[in-house]
C-alpha cells in the first residue's frame, strides 16, 4: 500500500496534480493550508469580522464550518451557523440533524430558519403554487434567505460551500451558454453592496470535491450523505462533472488551472447588467423596485413576505451572544 | 467468495474478487480516482490497494448533485 510522502505512514489519498500521497493527518494538514492560502490570496476575511456560514448539513459546508471555526481562533474573526431547514420530507429532517451535529461539536453558534414557519409552505409546496421548478424556487429562497439572516446580524461576509468541481462546472456552463457576465459572480469572492447584500467568500475556492469528502470524514465533522431528492444528474451541471472530472484523471491540475486563471481574469469579464436597487417591501437587494422573494411570496400567498421573513428572523437571531462590535470600519 | 462492496450514497451493491485494486472498484461502480474513494472498514485506501477476503469495503460518490 502506498505510503505518505511526507512522514511514511499509510496514505489514505493521491493527490495526483501533487504528485504526492497523503496520510490521515497531511491530508487534513495540506486541505487547511490549502484553504488558509485561498483565504489569504483572496483577500478573504479580516480580523474582526463575521462571517456566516450557511450549513445544508452536506460534506462541503461541514468543512467551511470545520476549518473556519478553526482558524477563526487564530486569524481572530467570529463565525455564525445557518440552516435553513426547506421542508423537503426526510431528506431536510435529516440535513437538520448533520447540521445541528457539526455545528454542536464544534461549539459554533447556530441559527436555524424554517421556510414553512415563513411563508407558510414548504420548498416542494411553494414550487408547486409557482408552478416552477423546485430547484429553482429552493435556489431562490435559500439566496434571499442567507442574505437576509447575513444583513440581520450584520455580517462581513458569507462563506458558501462551494469546491473547485462546483465552481469549474458552473463556469464551463456560463461559457456554454455565453452567460458571461455570470462569470465574475462565480469568484473566490464578491463584495458587499452596504445596506442591500453581504458579500459572499468561498473557501473551497481551490478545494477539490474529493478533497472536501476526506476532509470531513478524516475529521470526524458530522455530514449527511444523502442526495437531495430533487437532484436531476442529467443536468448541464452533472454531466459537466462527469466530463471535467475524466479530463482531470488524465490531466491532473486541470480544474485548478483553470480556476486560478479564472480568478485572474474575473475583470475581464462582462459585469452583470442587473441595475441595483431595494426592494419597496423588504429593503433587501432587488433588481426593480420588488425583490424576486417578495415577488414569489406575493403571487403565492396574495402578499409580499420579505417583511415577515425579516420579523421572524430578527428574532430568531436577537439570542445570539454575538461579539461586541467597536465599529463598522471594517465595511468602508 | 467475492466480497460484498456497497455504494454510497445509491445504496447498490456489487460483488468483487479478492485482490482486485480499488482503482477497479471505482471503475466498476462507474467512477474513476477524483470522483470517487474506496473505503475499508471505514478508512480511505489508495487506488492501487488490493481488496481482501475479510474487508469490509464501500465505494462513495463524492461528487454531489446540484
Ligand atoms: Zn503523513
Ligand atoms: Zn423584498
Amino acid at each position: 500500500m502506498a505510503r505518505c510522502s511526507v512522514c511514511g505512514s499509510p496514505a489514505v489519498a493521491h493527490i495526483r496534480y501533487q504528485r504526492r500521497y497523503l496520510c490521515e493527518r497531511h491530508l487534513i494538514e495540506y486541505v487547511e493550508s490549502k484553504i488558509r492560502r485561498s483565504m489569504s490570496r483572496y483577500k478573504m476575511v479580516r480580523p474582526g469580522y463575521r462571517v456566516l456560514v450557511p450549513v445544508s448539513g452536506g460534506k462541503d459546508s461541514a468543512t467551511v464550518l470545520a476549518v473556519l471555526s478553526r482558524l477563526s481562533r487564530e486569524t481572530g474573526f467570529e463565525v455564525i451557523a445557518l440552516h435553513i431547514d426547506l421542508g423537503i420530507g426526510e431528506y431536510s429532517v435529516k440535513s437538520k440533524e448533520a447540521s445541528m451535529k457539526a455545528a454542536g461539536k464544534l461549539g459554533v453558534p447556530l441559527v436555524i430558519v424554517s421556510v414553512k414557519e415563513i411563508t407558510g409552505y414548504t420548498i416542494p409546496e411553494l414550487a408547486r403554487k409557482a408552478k416552477r421548478p423546485v430547484c429553482s424556487v429552493c435556489g431562490l429562497v435559500k439566496r434571499y434567505l442567507i442574505n437576509l439572516v447575513a444583513m440581520e446580524i450584520d455580517a462581513d461576509a458569507v462563506a458558501l460551500g462551494h469546491n473547485a468541481d462546483d465552481l469549474a462546472v458552473y463556469s464551463m456552463k456560463s461559457f456554454i451558454t455565453q452567460d458571461l457576465s455570470n462569470l465574475p459572480k462565480l469568484g473566490p469572492k464578491t463584495e458587499s453592496i452596504p445596506g442591500l447584500a453581504v458579500g459572499r467568500i468561498r473557501p473551497l475556492y481551490e478545494v477539490y470535491e474529493k478533497e472536501s469528502y476526506l476532509y470531513a470524514l478524516l475529521t470526524g465533522t458530522p455530514f449527511l450523505h444523502e442526495e437531495c431528492p430533487n437532484v436531476d444528474f442529467n443536468s448541464m451541471e452533472n454531466r459537466l462533472k462527469v466530463h471535467i472530472n475524466s479530463l482531470e484523471e488524465e490531466k491532473p491540475g486541470v480544474k485548478i488551472t483553470m480556476l486560478r486563471n479564472m480568478a485572474k481574469r474575473i475583470k475581464d469579464y462582462p459585469k452583470p447588467k442587473l441595475p441595483i436597487s431595494k426592494c419597496k417591501h423588504c429593503g433587501l437587494l432587488s433588481s426593480g423596485d420588488e425583490c424576486s422573494f417578495c415577488r414569489l411570496t406575493r403571487r403565492i400567498t396574495g402578499r409580499p413576505l420579505g417583511p415577515k421573513a425579516r420579523e421572524a428572523v430578527r428574532s430568531l437571531t436577537s439570542s445570539l451572544q454575538l461579539a461586541p462590535r467597536q465599529d463598522s470600519a471594517y465595511k468602508s | 467468495m467475492g466480497v460484498k462492496v456497497r455504494i454510497v450514497p445509491d445504496g447498490r451493491y456489487l460483488e468483487a474478487e479478492p485482490g482486485v485494486r480499488a482503482l477497479d472498484l471505482l471503475k466498476l461502480a462507474g467512477m474513476n480516482s477524483e470522483s470517487g474513494v474506496v473505503l475499508v472498514n471505514g478508512r480511505p485506501v489508495t487506488e492501487d490497494y488490493r481488496i481482501r477476503e475479510d474487508d469490509e469495503v464501500t465505494v462513495v460518490r463524492v461528487l454531489s448533485g446540484g
